[in-house]
């Protein structure tokens, strides 16, 4: 099925890429502009539940010098490539870093703003400058999907990295002790510290590097790319994009583009066509393999302890006190009306308010232990329901001990009760573990994720990510299904 | 505690609540064209001429796919397959398919069970009678399995409106990432997550509660009837 | 010529035979009963007969023709000259009585719904359940299950009627109500092979009887001759044992 599905999205790839070009754009007098939605000030939804700040403010201007109208798509840093090759954006905002490996795939405008790289951090950590940081005791907190986290690997190779979604994490880490310095765009991220004033902030004076952010455009769109490029630096030279910038930032750029970065370049060579490439996934199965590890690891830890909980909550509600069968039947309640998801958010963004700072791993596999626990407690409540008072009494008769009872009679029952449904909640828990991947944990899925931003291969990494998922899964649910049959003596 | 007075808003109210409209209409749809689909390839698993033999191999391999596969990994691939598609697709919409993706598998599971719950017999007395497949379906075998089927299915719908929070992580503003906004705007995480939590079982539970009344009402009746 | 004729029929789930060439074959109007211990095959011969099982090997005719089981016109087509009434009445738990009757004609055979439904009302006055004409399978006794499901099989105006052991999960007191139905149907002229344990009934009211052993048929005669002096020994120790008890 998957290979059919692969083939046929090859097939459909094949096809010219869907871009619109300027005539189209202007016929249907519409600009579809990718946008960060959690990116404030540069993009970010306003109290109405309206998309606002500095790329908002540009989308509009140059949709105006176009004379069309911007319609805003909410545009996730990872997507933004995606959604530009296939055509879901006609350009793309977001603080796109102009890079070669970008370039590959898409064309880019002149730039639009630049990108300082500086270090933002505490006053508890002891650095003065950039190159300091480089010491295997420290760790940088980065955001997934930016063109920081390989500037940083090939500069600064020896902190310890976490990384994480949304540029609000990225500071909140650090308030939090998760992380002591981020090295990023000073501009974009100082902004989140104003959420933090007890914590004593500070940015290192020398900037690593300078890097130019541009409007990113489907590949090959000649036509669309000029009256772009036009229109930017029009907005430049009248002064609207420092305007509108201090308008968001509340200060000037830190290095604005100059007459030299104001220049169209060439024309691009090559067709917008998207290429099916496997070989970076192919070259990454190690570490997707290793990824795998840590998941069954997750699963495994939080189904083992899982059980235990779940065991003490099944027994309390099958034979504990009025209190102790209302108390597990609360826990229950309130565990398996909720997502996991949302209570890992509170383990791991509220848990530190009260002083209490897990890391990410501990965070999902405590949550999906809590989890666990819940739902097993279910499943082997039903499982002690299972036995037959008429075996309980024919044992009974037969003048059986309690102990032999509990050994010959009612615990194989209760094994052959609950054995597969025990079995089927540790697939969905190697499932449920692909949750860590958004705490910044590096399972398989947050690997797929590192390499599909690295690589930009978003297809093929999860297509061969899914297919690792499935053979994971084939695995576990076989050697379980023989466990049962031929250690347990378990009839089918 | 930090960011109190901006939560308590008409604004983030209705923020709120629009969040949690998109959760459940994700949900409804998604499960709800999940179990049509679900349901047909059922009813195609369960048929037995050898015509249809390879249909019944890849029907098998569309259920055991997508049941093996984290809901965020469909999330992720249907975002940028759709692409190829329907590139102006809205993001609510690349959710729904992903949730109708991961329903029809899981629910199609349901419905077999419900069908196999039927008696040999009954196909027998059907086929002898001489009534054509869709009327043994039709008219024998489904006015059965409902009872079987409508409990699970329904519970199975319950579960699934909490992992939809996983859409959050394609940019859908649903309840999650309603929380998630909200927090970053400044709002304090045991604040906002906490909301969103409440506002899942609130959700959830007179939902599940639905569910299960409606199990016990199916099996009483079918008790009912065989003590008569 | 002979209305049925089965001819070296075989048959068997996964490699282990069940029936090993059995020949019949019965003429208008006879009524034939098959005895012999459980597992003797009598069951499955019904179920090969209705293509509910398929046959290994040899075949079937009707008048003459033999049918093609693997065709579903041919199948479809020996269903309307040939039903069956299962020991477990097999009724659609879902449907009223009248419905259950009602339903076959009206879907399969394409009789208008009011005068499939005259017919079932007539239909089931003649097995005595007039009065239960809606109410669900669940509401009735088993006795009357059975009778609702003798008169589905009517409803089909077949030819010949097969009977599998209609009275073996009924209470003692409901199988005389039952017999009394096939009794009724016997007096009409109509064919039927019958499975039964009932010794008494069979030996009253079958033409022809025919003990069955391993798969095989091992003896035919009329009643009188089957029950008092057969012929084969292994006929003779099957009566002695049911005699016996």
């Amino acid at each position: 099925m998957l290979r059919r599905l692969i083939a046929l999205i090859l097939l459909l790839f094949a096809l010219p890429a869907a871009a619109r070009d300027l005539a189209t754009i202007k016929a249907s007098g519409v600009l579809r502009v990718g946008v960060n939605p959690n990116f404030p000030p540069m993009s970010s939804f306003g109290p109405g539940g309206q998309l606002q700040g500095f790329d908002v403010n540009v989308a509009r201007a140059l949709a105006q010098r176009l004379g069309v109208r911007a319609e805003l798509v909410p545009t996730e840093a990872a997507s933004r490539v995606p959604f530009l090759v296939s055509g879901r954006i006609d350009v793309s905002l977001g603080a796109l870093t102009i890079t070669p490996e970008r370039r590959a795939l898409i064309d880019f405008s002149v730039p639009l703003h630049s990108e300082a790289m500086g270090v933002i951090t505490t006053a508890a950590t002891p650095v003065t400058r950039w190159q300091d940081l480089n010491r295997s005791d420290l760790t940088l907190v980065n955001m997934r999907g930016n063109q920081s986290v390989s500037v940083l690997a090939e500069k600064l190779p020896r902190p310890k990295r976490l990384l994480v979604d949304g540029n609000a994490d990225t500071i909140r880490a650090i308030a939090q002790g998760r992380a002591d310095a981020l090295v990023e765009n000073v501009d974009f991220f100082i902004g989140f510290t104003r959420l933090y004033p007890d914590v004593a902030w500070r940015v290192l004076p020398e900037p690593i590097f300078t890097a130019w952010c541009g409007i990113g455009l489907p590949k090959g769109n000649e036509p669309l790319r000029a009256a772009i490029d036009t229109a930017l630096i029009a907005l430049h030279r009248d002064g609207s994009i420092d305007r509108l910038w201090r308008g968001a930032y509340g200060a000037a750029m830190t290095v604005p583009p100059g007459p030299e970065q104001l220049r169209p370049v060439a024309a691009s060579t090559g067709g917008g066509r998207y290429r099916f490439d496997w070989q970076p996934v192919i070259a990454a199965l190690p570490y997707l393999a290793g990824g795998a590890l840590i998941s069954l690891q997750i699963a495994g830890i939080a189904f083992g302890s899982g059980a235990v909980l779940g065991l003490v909550l099944a027994l309390a509600r099958h034979s504990g006190p009025a209190w102790a069968q209302r108390a597990a039947g609360a826990y229950v309640s309130a565990i398996t009306n909720t997502p996991a998801l949302v209570q890992i958010f509170l383990l791991y963004y509220a848990l530190p308010d009260a002083g209490v700072l897990l890391p990410a791993f501990v965070a999902v596999t405590l949550g999906l232990t809590l989890n666990a626990a819940a739902y097993l407690a279910d499943i082997l409540r039903g499982g002690i329901a299972a036995l037959r008072a008429s075996e309980l009494e024919a044992a009974a008769v037969l003048g059986l001990s309690a102990r032999d009872r509990l050994r010959f009679v009612m615990l194989p029952a209760i094994v052959a009760a609950v054995y597969r449904p025990l079995a089927n909640f540790f697939i969905v828990l190697v499932l449920g573990s692909s949750m860590a991947a958004l705490f910044g944990v590096e399972e398989l899925t947050g690997r797929a994720i590192n390499i599909s931003t690295a690589n930009l291969r978003t297809i093929e990494t999860f297509a061969v990510t899914g297919l690792i998922y499935i053979l994971l899964t084939l695995i576990a649910s076989g050697a379980l299904a023989l466990f049962g049959r031929h250690v347990l003596k378990l009839q089918r | 505690m930090a960011g109190a007075d901006a939560f308590f808003t008409a604004d983030t109210a209705l923020f709120l609540v629009q969040a949690l409209g998109r959760t459940l209409l994700m949900t409804l749809i998604g499960c709800s064209i999940g179990l049509a689909l679900g349901g047909a390839l059922a009813v195609l698993r369960g048929s037995r001429a050898p015509w249809l033999a390879p249909a019944r191999g890849l029907a098998a391999l569309y259920i055991e796919t997508f049941r093996r596969l984290p809901f965020l990994v469909i999330l992720m691939l249907v975002l940028f397959c759709v692409q190829a598609f329907a590139p102006d697709l809205a993001l609510i919409g690349v959710a729904t398919i992903a949730v109708t993706l991961a329903a029809s598998a899981y629910l199609s599971e349901i419905v077999r069970a419900g069908l196999e719950s039927v008696p040999q017999a009954q196909r027998d007395s059907a086929a002898m009678l001489g009534l054509s497949w869709l009327d043994t379906l039709r008219l024998v075998m489904l006015p059965q399995a409902w009872g079987v089927i409508l409990p699970p299915a329904a519970a199975f719908m319950v579960m699934f409106i909490k992992d939809t929070a996983l859409a959050s992580q394609i940019g859908v503003v649903e309840l999650a990432f309603a929380g998630k906004i909200l927090v970053n705007k400044g709002v304090s995480p045991v604040l906002g997550f906490g909301a969103v939590l409440i506002l899942y079982a609130l959700l959830s539970w007179p939902l599940g509660r639905a569910a299960k009344a409606l199990e016990t009402l199916l099996e009483n009746r079918r008790g009912a009837a065989h003590h008569r | 010529m002979a209305l049925l004729t089965i001819a070296d029929l075989a048959a068997g789930y996964g490699g282990a035979p069940i029936l090993n060439g059995v020949s019949l074959s019965a003429e208008r109007g006879d009524i034939i009963s098959l005895i012999g211990p459980s597992g003797s095959g009598k069951s499955t011969l019904l179920r090969v007969l209705m293509g509910l099982t398929p046959a290994s090997g040899g075949q079937v005719m009707l008048d003459g023709v033999a049918v093609d089981y693997a065709s579903k016109p041919a199948l479809t087509a020996l269903r309307r000259r040939m039903t069956m009434v299962f020991q477990q009445y097999n009724l659609f738990q879902n449907m009223t009585a009248l419905a259950n009757v009602c339903l076959a004609p009206v879907r399969a055979l394409g009789v208008p719904e009011a005068q499939a439904e005259a017919r079932g009302r007539e239909l089931l006055a003649r097995v005595g359940l007039a009065d239960h004409l809606h109410k669900y399978p669940a509401q009735l006794s088993g006795g009357q299950q059975q009778r609702v499901a003798i008169a589905r099989a009517l409803a089909m105006q077949p030819d010949i009627l097969l009977l599998d052991e209609v009275t073996s999960a009924l209470d003692p007191e409901r199988v005389g109500e039952v017999l009394d139905t096939v009794r009724d149907l016997a007096a009409t002229g109509i064919t039927m092979v019958i499975v039964s344990h009932e010794m008494a009934f069979v030996r009253e009211i079958s033409s022809a009887v025919v003990m069955m052993d391993a798969g095989r048929v091992i003896e035919r005669g009329p009643p009188a001759a089957m029950f008092t002096t057969p012929a084969q020994p292994r006929t003779q120790a099957f009566m002695r044992a049911i005699i016996r008890h």
